[in-house]
């Protein structure tokens, strides 16, 4: 079949011309195809604009962070061009395509009925007027959304109940039952379920700090093993060594106040500590040195003074952040309450809200330190049944189309 | 032992050997280059579906989830769209190095630049509908990168030769037709599984994110053409230049709006 028998066709389905009579010519214009393309090109442009302009709470931070935009940003608010899809003049572009595609669908069923039992082409017509009428239906969806529909969230406890929430615009709504939280959950992606995750010990080290300098020498901690020191002269009037040993090692020091020994209360690094021992000339002493509290110096407590060494030593442990637990799903126990009786029990979670009796609850977030805490999104939305409809009828005539359309390649064999 | 690496790099290979083979062909055809070239793409189709499949199973999900598995899949729609009309005879095997060197750009590009590391999914990624989505939308995109080569070898040889004669005409014309028709199915009915699982995941079907309006920008421009070509007899080079402004917004939609704007969309990068 050749492109010209296939616009016969189509104006065939299409039906007769209407004459050209005064009250048609507004039908005429919304049934032109080059009103058609012109709306699907100016819309296009209109999204081009409302995703390269700063739109909505963009504005206020552009203007923050440069006053000097406030005499153009006016200018742009004043034409709706920073918050293009509730301009008035998008929604007339929606609207106008919105009445384009009605009388475009309305003579396709014109003319279908005219045509009674000997539909033409027939996989074409019901494919185009099953995808305008599923685009239309979105349309119609996204009016129901803008007057109907309500957003708001809520925050529960473990155990607490609420019958209200409040909208993104601050009202308080009633819901026609009590919501009841059961309990929270956080899965992690990790094998060591829940539990904070544990810091792992990358190094530890011995730091030396000379008398005039911070920036010291490290070494690795290790028992037994003597360092030698060799303080610049002019620090100490004499050339002499000092030896620095590491004697101990407690990764969770405590003193155990009846035998006034020290041990280690557990084998985390909770409060790790070293005992060194320092000799120079005199006789040697000992040192406990406390990674967490390194100005903490035990001996001066004890009384147990030594000849002061001409540099410091510090305890480092290097510990790497505990790896970022991967969070896998949180979830919420919910149950609804008529009166006394639980009506309806359901855990939701990111990606599976509950919805009853058209209010849907969606796991939104919870609190890192209390997690006996969660928040809800609420929404009633009575548009999307009609708009998922939509989809299904523009899907299947998608389908139709193309399938049409391959058929006709394959008549024509043109490649 | 044979690890997904390998897999991966005996696609990227069979894409060379289809690019250079293919390129040779070009300007001394052989049918033996010929056939070697759709050879190599073949296999690359083939081991790109190896290396998806088996990624799966060592992710326990679907692959789907970041840029660098996003370019894979891409790569692989592409190259599967094409090779399978190839096969069946309906476009010439002309646009075989141009396929070749497109599949091969994203994948050097994924392998040089992102990690191939698999990560565990965050909590809002966690569902099938992302398979779905994402599968269909690339499937999309896939052919519309078919329709775009083909749009761009339309437009360089009817300017080179300026009598490119009807058939090379008519030729661009049914491969643009049929693989744009078949991509808005699948654009489409892709779309409209994001808004439901939006709608699952966020409450709102359409919010007007940047990524939500530019696939709206991209379905509005191949419905121009569909329009323009089936009920104003668009033809030619005018519809070569509408394929191929369709792919720069499937473009911009694809990469554009996970570097440059910020939105719910931007957990891809
Ligand atoms: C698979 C996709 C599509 C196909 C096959 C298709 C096909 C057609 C056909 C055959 C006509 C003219 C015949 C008639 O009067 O019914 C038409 C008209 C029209 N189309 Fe589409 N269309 C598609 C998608 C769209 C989309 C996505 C839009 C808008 C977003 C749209 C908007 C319109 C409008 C407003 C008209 C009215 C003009 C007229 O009555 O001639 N179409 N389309």
């Amino acid at each position: 079949m050749s492109e010209q028998e296939e616009q016969q066709r189509i104006a065939e389905a299409r039906g007769p011309e209407t004459p050209r009579r005064q009250p048609f010519k507004i039908i005429e214009l919304l049934a032109s195809m080059r009103l058609a393309i012109g709306l699907l090109c100016v819309i296009a442009m209109a999204c081009i604009i409302a995703t390269v302009l700063p739109q909505g709470a963009d504005v206020t931070g552009l203007l923050q962070k440069n006053p000097g935009a406030h005499h153009w940003i006016k200018r742009l608010e004043a034409a709706g061009l920073t918050h293009v899809f509730s301009a008035w003049w998008f929604i007339g572009l929606l609207t106008a395509l919105g009445a384009s595609l009605s009388v475009c669908i309305a003579r396709r069923l014109k003319a279908l009925f005219a045509a009674g039992a000997r539909p033409s082409g027939s996989i074409l017509v019901f494919g185009t007027l099953f995808v305008h009428v599923g685009i239309l239906l979105t349309l119609l969806g996204g009016v129901i959304k803008l007057f109907w529909s309500e957003r708001g969230s809520l925050q529960l406890r473990e155990g607490e109940q609420t019958a209200a929430f409040v909208t993104d615009d601050n009202r308080h709504v009633q819901l026609p039952y009590t919501l009841q939280l059961m309990k929270f959950e956080i899965e992690y992606y990790s094998t060591a379920a829940n539990g904070k995750p544990e810091e792992t010990v990358q190094a530890e080290t011995l730091v030396l700090q000379g008398p005039d300098s911070d920036a010291g020498v490290e070494w690795p901690v290790e028992i037994g093993a003597e360092r030698k020191v060799t303080p610049p002269a002019a620090a100490t009037g004499s050339h002499q060594d000092w030896r620095v040993t590491v004697l101990r090692r407690i990764p969770d020091f405590m003193i155990d106040t009846s035998t006034h020994t020290v041990q280690s209360r557990s084998d985390k690094m909770l409060n790790p500590a070293i005992l060194v021992r320092v000799a120079g000339n005199g006789p040697a002493a000992e040192h406990w040195l406390f990674a967490r509290y390194p100005d903490f110096d035990m001996n001066a407590m004890s009384g147990q003074e030594s000849q002061p060494a001409p540099f410091k030593l510090r305890y480092k442990v290097l510990v790497s952040a505990p790896e970022k637990q991967h969070v896998k799903s949180f979830k919420s126990a919910l149950r609804v309450l008529k009166g006394d009786a639980v009506a309806h029990e359901q855990t939701i979670e990111v990606n599976a809200p509950m919805s009853y009796e058209g209010y849907s609850f969606y796991q939104s977030g919870y609190n890192e330190d209390d997690l006996s805490w969660t928040a809800l999104l609420v929404v009633r939305d009575p548009s999307v049944p009609v708009v998922y409809l939509g989809f299904i009828l523009l899907g299947v005539g998608a389908f139709l189309t193309a399938y049409w359309r391959a058929e006709k390649v394959k008549e024509d064999s043109l490649c | 032992m044979l690890t997904l690496t390998h897999v991966f790099d005996v696609a990227l290979v069979a894409y060379l050997l289809a690019l250079i083979l293919g390129s040779v062909n070009l300007f001394a055809p052989r049918r033996l280059l010929r056939s070697l070239a759709t050879a190599g793409l073949t296999l690359g189709v083939v081991a790109l579906t190896v290396y998806i499949g088996w990624r799966w199973l060592e992710a326990n999900r679907a692959p789907f989830s970041n840029m660098f598995e996003s370019l894979v899949l891409f790569a692989w729609t592409l190259s599967l769209v094409y090779v399978v009309l190839l096969l069946r005879g309906k476009i010439p095997s002309a646009l075989t190095p141009t396929t070749a060197l497109l599949a091969l750009l994203m994948l050097v590009y994924a392998s040089a630049f992102l990690s191939s590391e698999i990560q565990p999914l965050m909590p809002a990624l966690r569902s099938n509908w992302l398979t779905f989505h994402v599968t269909t939308v690339l499937i999309g995109y896939g052919s519309f990168a078919v329709a775009f080569l083909a749009a761009t070898g339309y437009l360089i040889v009817s300017r080179a030769a300026s009598q490119a004669g009807p058939e090379s005409r008519e030729l661009c014309e049914a491969i643009m037709s049929k693989t744009i028709s078949f991509g808005f199915l699948f654009l489409v009915v892709g779309i409209a599984m994001g808004a439901v699982w939006a709608n699952v995941a966020w409450g709102t079907y359409w919010s007007w994110d940047p990524k939500e309006t530019w696939s709206l920008i991209t379905a509005l421009i191949y419905a121009v053409f569909l329009h323009g070509r089936y009920l104003r007899n668009w033809s030619g080079r005018r519809m070569a230049w509408i394929a191929v402004i369709g792919f720069i917004s499937v473009l911009i939609t694809y990469v554009g709006v996970n570097y440059l704007m910020k939105g719910l969309h931007s957990y891809a990068s």
